[in-house]
């Protein structure tokens, strides 16, 4: 099958500083005999090194969208941008190269491997970006120390708590040193203070290391640390937010 | 070096690319190349497709680095052990061009150790049908070069490391997860171990009663019957081994579509599943050949006084011991390669989201 020539984006020739644009892209999903409309022609443009929110309501379409920008499943129209290459046209290779270097994926039920330490967790991306042990393993106890969890590096999955869980997700992530992290509901599961926690430590990845992150959450603790916050609602961006223009009053409950 | 006269397109064509800085040979001699070299860095990847090398390096891409190219060639630094003559295949991906394949032949190669570029340099020459566009677009290709060594930067800077799984690895993965999921592990041995041992004892049980001669008369209706009781038998491990094999696979898919988000490509989760099934299906079936032949020998072996003059249909029974066995490996990776196959090669999210 000749393959037809990548699609860049009507950019200037250059450093774009857009890392993600997605343009129309829509979904729709097949149930019986009726169509379920998951996103409905959403286009957006990301910075680098911008913390990003997608938030909406259950069933709004950011798990949708969540899953279009990150690659993992085919839009049924548009087109997705990552650095001025349009995924869809990316090989296989290609594609792995993308998921395992240059985007970290954080999910809400954290989706470690449960037969794996938590070390061997982290170092997993790294042995399939051709590391070697050498390299790997202090590597990993580095990274799983920078998230703090440098005291649990031969722990299961099942002897950590959700927060530790999230933490070597989070960690693991980092593995290859991505530009964007992407993350679904990354406090879906998680209580009050540890939620506030991971919240914390994603925005100083964001803050320190320039890493963007993205995030389908509808936890509104995000808010606060959002460059940009898109609101979807029925598959559609309702509305765009910058945080310079938010008026933010926090509740507190009383002592 | 005397060179093979040139395509006729290419001979004596200046490009003018004002962007790119010219450049001389770095190694001090007369030039030797037919067209004017620039100095741009270019990283990609190559493929030997030499006969004799090719079976070494068949399925891996070494990462190369060139700052001299010209229409002609490029001189190129990796790490590979390279002889002129071999032929390489290097790939590069340039935007709004897509990837660009060029062939090339190794003219001559020098060994500089310690180099951070690599420590081999050759000079590889370019096929003659390779198209003048397709080394324009990597010359003109600078243009775009954001210059950033920082992940995530457009440019011709693409593939630059592989993405790989060692045998090494992936052996070292796999037999951890059979370790740890040790329950699940012997129950599933069990099955093959059980559906072979049947087989192989319906197998084996026909030669030792021929020997026997134990048994009616062979009528045209035993042999039929016995025929089914080995037919039945091998469905009952055609049945229960790739249902066993099919359902611990798939309860595993959320795992197969959360490696493929690490970036594990289609063939990294099928050789995973393959090592682990070749172990279980290799200890099964062994172990279950063998307890069926054994249990084939008892009637000879409480008799084996009195049998002693007869002979022991040895040969048969091997035979038969070795099918069990191969039938039970073949199911095992078939059972179990089919649903990691699918598993692989559906978008993570589906697999992912994937109830068993």
């Amino acid at each position: 099958m000749a393959r037809s020539k990548k699609v860049v984006s009507k950019k200037p020739a250059g450093r774009s500083e857009y890392t993600v644009v997605c343009r129309d892209v829509r979904k729709e999903y097949e149930l019986g005999t009726q169509k379920v409309h998951a996103l409905r022609g959403v286009s957006l443009e990301i910075e680098r090194g911008e913390y990003i929110s997608i938030m909406g309501p259950s069933g709004s379409g950011k798990s949708t969208l969540f899953n279009m920008i990150g690659g993992l499943d085919h839009p049924s129209g548009g087109k997705v941008f990552i650095d001025e290459v349009d995924i869809a046209q990316l090989d296989p290779y290609e594609l792995a190269w993308l998921r395992c270097r240059k985007i970290g994926y954080i999910f809400q039920t954290f989706n470690l491997i449960p037969v794996m330490t938590a070390l061997e967790n982290v170092t997993l991306p790294m042995i399939f970006a051709g590391l070697t042990p050498d390299d790997y393993l202090p590597k990993g106890a580095k990274v799983l120390k920078t998230v703090g969890l440098g005291d649990r590096l031969h722990h299961k999955p099942t002897e950590l708590s959700g927060g530790q869980q999230q933490r070597v997700a989070i960690a693991r992530s980092l593995a290859n040193d991505p530009a964007i992290v992407l993350a679904d509901e990354p406090t879906g599961n998680l209580d009050l203070k540890t939620g506030r926690e991971i919240i914390n430590l994603l925005r100083v990845l964001n803050k320190k290391k320039g890493v963007t992150v993205i995030s389908a959450t509808h936890d509104l603790k995000m808010i606060d640390v959002s460059d940009r916050i898109f609101w979807i609602r029925d598959g559609a961006i309702a509305k765009v937010e910058e945080r310079g223009k938010l008026k933010l009053s926090v509740g507190a409950i009383g002592e | 070096m005397a060179r093979a006269a040139r395509s006729p397109s290419r001979r004596g064509v200046m490009l003018k690319i004002p962007s790119l800085r010219r450049s001389a040979p770095t190694y001090g001699g007369p030039e030797r190349r037919a067209h004017q070299r620039y100095a741009l860095t270019l990283r990609g990847r190559g493929t030997f497709l030499s006969v004799p090398t090719r079976w070494l390096h068949e399925k891996e891409a070494f990462e190369v680095v060139s700052e001299d190219v010209s229409l002609g060639g490029m001189q190129v630094h990796f790490n590979e052990p390279v002889r002129p003559g071999d032929a390489v295949r290097l790939k590069f991906s340039v935007p709004k061009r897509g990837a660009v394949k060029l062939d090339t032949v190794v003219r001559w190669v020098r060994r500089s150790p310690g180099s951070r570029l690599g420590d081999t340099s050759a000079g590889l020459a370019f096929e003659d049908d390779v198209p003048r566009r397709d080394i324009e677009a990597l010359l003109h290709a600078s243009d775009h070069v954001a210059g950033g060594e920082a992940p995530g930067t457009g440019g011709v800077q693409a593939v630059t490391r592989q993405v790989n799984l060692p045998l090494r690895r992936a052996i070292e993965i796999s037999i951890r997860s059979l370790r740890i999921r040790t329950t699940r592990t012997l129950a599933t041995s069990a099955v093959v171990m059980f559906a072979i041992w049947f087989l192989t004892l319906m197998l084996c049980s026909k030669p030792i009663q021929a020997a026997l001669e134990i048994g009616e008369v062979i009528t045209k209706e035993s042999q039929a019957q016995d025929l089914w009781v080995v037919i039945v038998s091998m469905l009952v491990a055609v049945v229960g081994i790739t249902n066993t094999l099919h359902m611990s696979v798939a309860e595993r898919y959320r795992e197969i579509g959360t490696m493929k988000c690490l970036g594990a490509l289609d063939w990294f989760v099928v050789e995973l599943f393959l090592l682990e099934s070749l172990a279980l299906g290799a200890i099964g079936s062994i172990a279950g050949a063998l307890f069926g032949m054994l249990h084939s020998l008892y009637p000879w072996l409480t008799r084996a006084k009195e049998l002693a003059h007869v002979g022991l249909p040895l040969r048969a029974i091997l035979i038969n011991f070795a099918i069990g066995v191969a039938a039970g490996l073949l199911l095992t990776i078939i059972g179990s390669l089919y649903p990691a196959f699918r598993a692989a090669r559906m978008a993570p999210a589906e697999a992912m989201r994937t109830e068993v």
